[in-house]
């Protein structure tokens, strides 16, 4: 068991809410995708991000158009579908009870001890 | 100075370096492969990726004319990831959870297993293909080598030739089927490293033992440094004549090379055309090429099945030797492609179940004889002599003859019915049992089962004719053409009452066999001589007893028995003795005179 495993799946884990999230915020490309991520430090090479939306998008969460650029090729531009809206919710339920439940596990070690 | 390469990346136009170009076709190459489960949206994804280089690139690269490099490259390849960060990805959203988590990157690939072998490893390769302990598997190699007639030792070869060593790290793993990740690739390169400082260690210790030794016998002997030094020059000569020696082995070895690639390429194209010729000939119909049955098929299968079976079996051995020869020229790994040597593997094993299968199933249809047994009564026995004579059909023979033995054709007969024609017919004399003359033909031919070859037998056409003092026998038998020719033969025997005379006509010369006759005579000097029927046999009544014996160039000794008088005679000694209750008298004749005793 590694440690640094462990923490990208942890991280991995919550990329997809994470992706899902920031679409909510509006339509965006993929290079505005991955610098909010990066920014975030959730994600380390950009690599990961691909395969990720295009999975996202053949489940029917997310779709995309095409954009022209000024500054160079046509830009990928992603948005997100009903079913997404939807998923999403249940996703935002889920972390919200997921944070709760972590910070009771967690704050209520050392006094269990 | 480097070559430059034009490419596309996601539209954008780039000038990128041959060695930047390469790694970059590796990358993508490398994640091509490990979103290989799915590739439908594989494409998708290449694409998304190569945009995204192309965008990376563009910020750049400034001016249109500056050259892609290696190095930015390398940077592209930081900010994107190892293929490896896709496939994690890839196997944390599949939506079936149950599968095993090792299964995907685990696919065992079979390698001949360089560190544990007793010759090339292939046996240690297939144990850990199939995950069982290789005893088992080398213990199905001997078995095959000297049960299946060697044919372990051809897939042994083969195998040998096929499989690439499993050399590095990674392909050991595939080999052992643990996935290929970086934690395993570790874990390995400790283990083989443990193995080697071990071996190091060893030979540090028997160096020291022999740096020991060597003193020691220094104290002992008091050897001078001449004689040290002596030693060296030996050991710079083994040395050099070790170097010698493997150069000229490399070299045997490419000789070695040509040959086998030159005899396999003769024997491939000779095998090519001869079967080539035999299926052209068999589909032509021409099957009496060359005046006689050139080819007889008498088989079920069809001459081109037998053929490719043929080519197959005894090619595909002969490909792999050409293979080898230029192997052994040029050193090249991968000459044949995996799916080639696997296609052509399992060719050869269908190809040797079919052989089998021919083979068997020829086997049974010939495995029990069967004979069938006709008796006919000769009435109109003549008083005097009775004339043998043997007749041909020159319709169906085409020759007037009775020289040629055992012909088999394929012939028309009268009603233009295709047939097999045989001459495999012997003629044998006996004494009746009884005052009556009559003929026994005795009917041979094999088939499945003792049943079905006395069927095949009674199939068996063959006439006979007698009418006033001859008696005519058919020289010949025939048979449906399907009802095929092999193993048959027909045995016709007179049986003649005592003290019948017989004569045999010139055309019975090579029928004739296994007659017995009164002091032993040739069946084949029988013809053309009358004969009495007698208790003992047949007695010859015109033959030439000594004419032929007393010629000189008779340098063999001759030996005459007959009714207790022993007649020998050599180039220069006549000899008769009389037997009579015991007692004997002997006449010789000789340079010395004669002598009688």
């Amino acid at each position: 068991m590694k440690i640094e495993n462990t923490k990208a799946q942890m991280r991995k884990g919550v990329l997809e809410f994470c992706i899902l999230s920031i679409l909510q915020r509006g339509d965006a490309y993929t290079n505005e995708i991955l610098s909010s991520l990066k920014d975030a430090k959730l994600i380390v090479v950009e690599g990961t991000i691909y395969p990720l939306l295009t999975r996202l998008k053949n489940a029917g969460l997310l779709s995309y158009r095409w954009e022209e650029s000024k500054s160079g090729p046509p830009r990928k531009y992603y948005e997100l579908t009903e079913t997404g809206t939807l998923f999403l919710k249940e996703l935002n339920n889920t972390w919200t009870d997921l944070v709760m439940a972590v910070n009771i596990v967690t704050s209520n070690k050392p006094t269990k001890k | 100075m480097n070559k430059t390469i034009n490419i596309n990346l996601g539209g954008i136009f780039f000038h990128i370096d041959e060695e930047a170009y390469q790694k970059m076709k590796r990358y993508l190459d490398a994640i091509r492969r490990s979103l290989s489960d799915d590739p439908q949206g594989r494409d998708e994804i290449i694409a998304d990726i190569e945009l995204r280089i192309g965008e990376l690139l563009s910020e750049r690269v400034k001016d249109v004319r500056q050259v892609v490099n290696e190095s930015d490259i390398d940077e592209i390849i930081a900010v994107m990831g190892q293929p490896e960060d896709y496939m994690i990805d890839e196997e944390l959203f599949t939506d079936d959870s149950g599968k095993n988590y090792s299964s995907k990157s685990s696919k065992k690939k079979l390698f001949r297993d360089g560190d544990d072998k007793f010759f090339g490893g292939v046996a240690s390769g297939i144990a850990h293909y199939f995950n069982v302990d290789v005893i088992w598997i080398r213990i199905a190699f001997l078995v095959t080598v000297f049960a299946g007639f060697g044919s372990g030792l051809i897939a042994y070869i083969v195998l040998w030739i096929l499989l690439p060593e499993a050399t590095t790290t990674a392909e050991k793993l595939q080999m052992e089927g643990e996935p290929v990740n970086i934690s395993n690739i570790e874990k390995k390169i400790k283990e083989e490293f443990g193995g080697v400082s071990e071996m190091v260690r060893n030979a540090a210790h028997d160096v020291t033992d022999a740096v020991k030794d060597v003193s020691q016998s220094f104290k002992k002997k008091g050897l001078s440094k001449a004689q040290i030094r002596s030693r060296n020059g030996i050991q710079d000569f083994t040395n050099t004549l070790v170097k010698i020696i493997s150069s000229l082995f490399m070299v045997l070895g490419k000789f070695i090379g040509v040959i086998v690639i030159i005899i396999s390429v003769i024997a491939l194209v000779a095998l090519v055309i001869s079967l080539f010729t035999a299926s052209t000939v068999d589909f032509m119909g021409a099957t009496s090429l060359f005046g006689g049955e050139f080819l007889v098929n008498d088989t079920e299968f069809s001459v081109w099945l037998i053929s490719l079976i043929i080519i197959i079996l005894v090619g595909i051995p002969l490909v792999m030797f050409f293979v080898l020869g230029l192997f052994i020229l040029s050193n090249k790994t991968k000459i044949l492609s995996k799916t080639t040597k696997l296609i052509f593997l399992s060719l050869w094993i269908i190809a040797l179940f079919g052989a089998i299968y021919l083979g068997v199933s020829q086997g049974i249809k010939y495995a029990n004889e069967g004979t069938s047994i006709e008796k006919n009564d000769i009435y109109s026995l003549p008083s005097d002599t009775l004339t043998i004579k043997m007749i041909d059909d020159e319709l169906l023979s085409g020759s007037t003859n009775f020289t040629q033995r055992f012909s088999t054709k394929k012939v028309l007969d009268t009603n233009d019915q295709i047939k097999y024609y045989s001459n495999n017919v012997h003629v044998d004399v006996k004494l009746s049992d009884s005052a009556e003359a009559y003929i026994k033909l005795y009917k041979k031919a094999n088939g499945k089962t003792h049943l079905l070859a006395r069927e095949n037998a009674k199939k068996l056409e063959y006439n006979y004719n007698v009418s006033g003092t001859n008696l005519a026998l058919n020289s010949y038998f025939i048979t449906d053409y399907k009802n095929s020719f092999r193993n048959k033969n027909i045995r016709v025997t007179l049986y003649v009452p005592k003290n019948q005379v017989l004569y045999f006509d010139e055309s019975t010369r090579v029928f004739l066999r296994q007659v017995k006759t009164v002091g032993n005579i040739y069946n084949r000097d029988m013809p053309e001589h009358y004969f009495k029927m007698t208790d003992a046999g047949l007695e010859c009544l015109d033959c030439p007893v000594l004419k032929a014996e007393i010629s000189e160039e008779t340098k063999e000794e001759k030996k005459i028995e007959k009714d207790g008088v022993d007649v020998s005679i050599t180039k220069d000694s006549l000899k008769i003795e009389f037997k009579d209750d015991g007692e004997k008298a002997e006449i010789k004749l000789d340079k010395n005179g004669v002598k009688i005793r």
